[in-house]
């Protein structure tokens, strides 16, 4: 029975082809045979590409459950010689939070893409299929090059709407972007002239024994292009320009798999790889992410910015969470966070088409007639701030308490930083729902916009409020990051 | 010897060309300058005097080829980077053409 039920799975085993083939097949579909005529054809062929690779990850998870690990060796050559494909549970946790951010922006651009443009389909299929790929694949060459698909799908996404201010802010991403994917470059170069080989477990078998200054710069550069994606402190001003300027659909996607994308690829190099021990630096960066995006998102009168602010403050826990060591309660709070952006971002898309401008001073009184609105961004901006019964406690006191084990220094500056977040959060349900203004009226909301704000909110407080299951579940997930033993033995097939 | 530093001279003039110059064009002139001199500094990484290259033929002797081939796995990167390179720079002088048609300027300080 289990062997022919085992049998059915090792089917579905190709992870890499299974789950990033239909999203590539939709993308070849959308540039080539569809035509202009029907308008929902690209959203159909976009949404059945995401779900087909859904059901396939979906299908992986019995053999990762009972083999802990899913590797993939393309075209049968093993690992220090050929490119292979490794899927864990911190991997297939990526994988279904990016099915996530996907689904939501398919949800919005069904509305706010008006006109019946297959590129931006198209566009945004490459993109995906570059985030896939970077978060299944065991070899730093192969995670440049699908870092490159994704970041030029996102510089064509951003330029798309077609308006000066669009343009003008892609190719200010453009030019910084590259500079950072040229930084991976140049830091792949590093570690392949000092260790000889571009394989991660190779790479993480390899380090202990002869690293050298060479390899220490490499993974220097590797992280600091990964952390400019991530928009860790010094390398995030890119952000807020391309969120103001590009439509809300894509703001999200790129607000929310930059940050899942980014922190995957540093957690994993950092802890998985490298076995780095540089906690003081990404203590010291996130301090600077947490309380300059704070501070930057107090200030701002605009709503979109002020989403883009809150997701880089957010980003500075998790990246305090891994340099405290606390990795569970890192993991947690950026699959929280990835929550609460889809939250708070379906919510802006409404408010914004509702007043015709992202200004929050041109809005208010909204919180009347509203009642789904109101709660659910209300219940986005409690678990922002991290109140108890909410999503973003359960994460931040888990940081809190590896903080005060580790650094206390930290847990009282990351509770300063949780006080600004508050401040921001109920600045901004204040000036949507509750200033002065009466005349505001009611805000339609479609349909499934309605069906997935309500699931986000179930989902906000059941893993805030069955905490320590999810504590449990987090920890088996960091720690198939963190057993390296296993990693390389399993990729490099020595079992 | 030589090539490392041409490449660290590279990698120093295109970094100060993105950083310092105005112009959108130069800035990605710039980056190609950046990206090639890591592209040289990669090739290096494989070379080796009087190597052959490395395809291995019937006649030759396994210790022969590894002791005397060159390693043919930075060319293959260089290879691939190049073509992203590519795409970006077109890409990237196709947005700079759109917005100098739309605004007339072509400086960054612009917006």
């Amino acid at each position: 029975m289990i062997a022919s039920f085992r049998k059915f799975f090792e089917v579905f085993k190709m992870a890499y082809l299974n789950i990033i083939v239909p999203v590539l097949l939709a993308a070849v579909f959308l540039i080539t045979i569809t035509s202009g005529r029907h308008r929902h054809h690209h959203l159909m062929i976009a949404t059945g590409g995401v779900c087909l690779s859904a059901i396939f990850l979906l299908l992986d998870l019995p053999l990762l459950i009972s083999d802990k690990i899913i590797v993939y060796y393309q075209l049968g050559w093993m690992p220090p010689l050929g490119i292979s494909f490794a899927v864990d549970f911190l991997n297939y946790m990526v994988c279904i939070l990016l099915v996530l951010v996907a689904v939501a922006s398919l949800v919005i651009s069904k509305t706010e893409i008006h006109e019946d443009k297959r590129e931006f389909y198209a566009l945004f299929m490459l993109l995906l299929l570059g985030l896939f790929g970077a978060a299944m694949t065991g070899d730093i060459f192969n995670l440049f090059v699908f870092f490159e698909i994704l970041s030029i799908a996102s510089y064509a996404l951003v330029s798309y709407t077609g308006q000066k201010k669009a343009i003008a802010s892609s190719i200010k991403y453009l030019i910084m972007g590259s500079f950072s994917t040229s930084l991976i470059l140049l830091g792949i170069v590093f570690i392949y002239g000092s260790l000889g080989t571009l394989n991660m477990a190779d790479i993480a078998s390899k380090v202990a024994v002869s690293s050298t200054a060479a390899t220490i710069v490499g993974f220097g550069l590797l992280i600091s292009g990964f952390m400019f994606k991530a928009a860790i402190a010094p390398f995030h001003a890119w952000k807020p320009s391309v969120i103001r300027y590009a439509p809300l659909s894509l703001g999200l996607m790129f607000t929310a798999t930059g940050t899942i994308i980014g922190l995957y690829t540093i957690f994993r190099l950092v802890v998985t790889v490298g076995n780095l021990n540089i906690s003081g630096l990404l203590i010291a960066l996130s301090f600077l992410t947490m309380v300059l995006g704070a501070v930057l998102a107090l200030q701002t009168q605009n709503l979109k910015k002020l989403l883009a602010y809150s997701a880089i403050s957010q980003t500075g826990y998790v990246l305090l969470g891994i340099g405290l060591y606390g990795y569970t309660g890192a993991v947690y709070h950026m699959v929280n966070l990835v929550i609460i952006d889809i939250l708070l971002f379906i919510v802006a898309y409404v408010v914004i088409r509702h007043f015709g401008t992202s200004n929050l001073d041109k809005m208010g009184g909204l919180g009347f007639g509203n009642p789904i609105l109101f709660v659910s961004s209300l219940v986005g901006a409690v678990a922002l701030a991290g109140l108890p019964m909410s999503n973003g406690f359960s994460s931040k006191l888990l940081i809190y308490i590896s903080g005060i084990e580790v650094f206390p220094i930290a847990t009282f500056v990351a509770m300063i930083v949780s006080v600004l977040t508050l401040a921001y959060s109920f600045k901004m349900i204040n000036m949507i729902f509750l200033s002065n203004r009466k005349d505001a009226g009611v805000v339609k909301i479609d349909y499934d916009l309605k069906v997935v704000m309500v699931i986000l909110v179930i989902l906000c407080i059941v893993l805030g409020v069955f905490q320590g299951y999810f504590t449990g579940l987090m920890g088996i997930i960091s720690g198939s990051g963190l057993d390296r033993e296993f990693y390389i033995k399993a990729v490099l097939g020595i079992i | 010897m030589i090539i490392y530093i041409a490449s660290l001279a590279f990698v120093i003039i295109g970094i100060y060309t993105i950083i310092a110059k105005d112009n959108l064009v130069k800035k990605v002139i710039g980056l190609g300058i950046f990206t090639t001199g890591i592209h040289i500094l990669l090739i290096a990484l494989g070379y080796r005097s009087l190597g052959i290259a490395p395809i291995f033929l019937s006649g030759m002797g396994l210790s022969y080829f590894s002791s005397t081939a060159v390693d043919p796995l930075p060319q293959a990167l260089v290879l691939t980077s190049i073509v992203i390179d590519l795409s970006v720079t077109a890409l990237a002088l196709t947005l700079i053409i759109k917005n100098h048609k739309m605004t007339g300027i072509s400086d960054a300080s612009y917006g």
